[in-house]
């Protein structure tokens, strides 16, 4: 296994922040040498995720890992917001027009459904947050340098 | 600089070219939504629309949804949408999410336009 990528993020939902949290993360996936268009496809995934947290959780951290393999690579995502089980919304089906809401929010939700292949969620003692996700890199089109 | 701007002008056959430029993201997309409001208020009836998405570098989910939701909108008043010009990194999102069938989509302007669908209302 490749060494993981570990990032701390103070929660503050303002486009600015966030812009910095994309550049962040982007750092991330790029020091766990993931590059091209799968780095902006997790980065997609990370930002629904990361948006998700810091609109609706009222979180004040979110931490983030990355874990890289050949095959495929996991992202672990702890925040300190409310508890929520986002592994069980997480919706891998069709689009259906339900969906599209004002807010988009079971959209992202379907966008992670349709780029991560397992996700499990945990609401660990100290109240914290746990999504564990895994995307599978062979299915693909382009995997992480070695 | 705005985090998005949006242009339109009319191109042949009546179509509306509507084009954003920047970040299409969950602080912008209430933008795109509002505008397509505003033309569908203008055009209500058959109206037509290539988005060309050639100046945008980033769509979150919100933003497919806008684009979805009008879509569906605009074809229950007999018009139709399509999109065009996506980055390798946009498309790469769009084939995941495997909405094609709910948002087409063409390299250029000429073939979106032939994308678009005669609907009967």
């Amino acid at each position: 296994m490749m060494g993981y990528v570990f990032m701390r993020f103070g929660a503050d939902f303002r486009p600015e922040n966030v812009d910095r949290l994309r550049e962040k993360v982007g750092e991330c996936l790029q020091r766990a040498a993931i590059q091209g268009s799968t780095a902006f496809l997790l980065l997609n995934l990370m930002d629904e995720l990361i948006c998700n947290i810091l609109e609706h959780g009222s979180a004040t951290w979110v931490e983030l890992e990355v874990h890289p393999r050949e095959k495929d690579v996991t992202i672990i995502l702890r925040d300190d917001g409310k508890a929520f089980d986002v592994g069980s919304s997480i919706h891998a089906e069709h689009a259906s027009p339900d969906m599209l809401d004002p807010d988009g929010r079971h959209m992202g939700l379907y966008m992670v459904g349709h780029i991560a292949d397992t996700w499990a969620y945990k609401r660990l003692p100290n109240d914290v947050n746990e999504l564990d996700l895994v995307v599978d890199l062979t299915k693909k089109d382009e995997g992480v340098r070695p | 600089m705005k985090r998005i701007e949006i242009s339109e002008e009319q191109i042949v056959g009546g179509i509306q070219l509507v084009k954003p430029v920047g970040k299409l993201d969950v602080f912008t997309f209430i933008d795109l939504k509002k505008y397509f409001e505003e033309l569908c208020a203008r055009m209500p009836q058959g109206l037509k629309v290539v988005v060309d998405l050639s100046g945008v570098e980033y769509i979150a989910s919100s933003g497919w949804s806008v684009l979805l939701s009008r879509r569906q909108a605009i074809q229950r008043q007999a018009g139709d949408l399509s999109v065009f010009g996506m980055n390798d990194n946009l498309r790469r999102v769009y084939d995941s999410m495997k909405i094609d069938r709910m948002l087409p989509s063409a390299a250029g302007q000429e073939d979106a336009v032939r994308l678009l669908k005669v609907v009967q209302p």
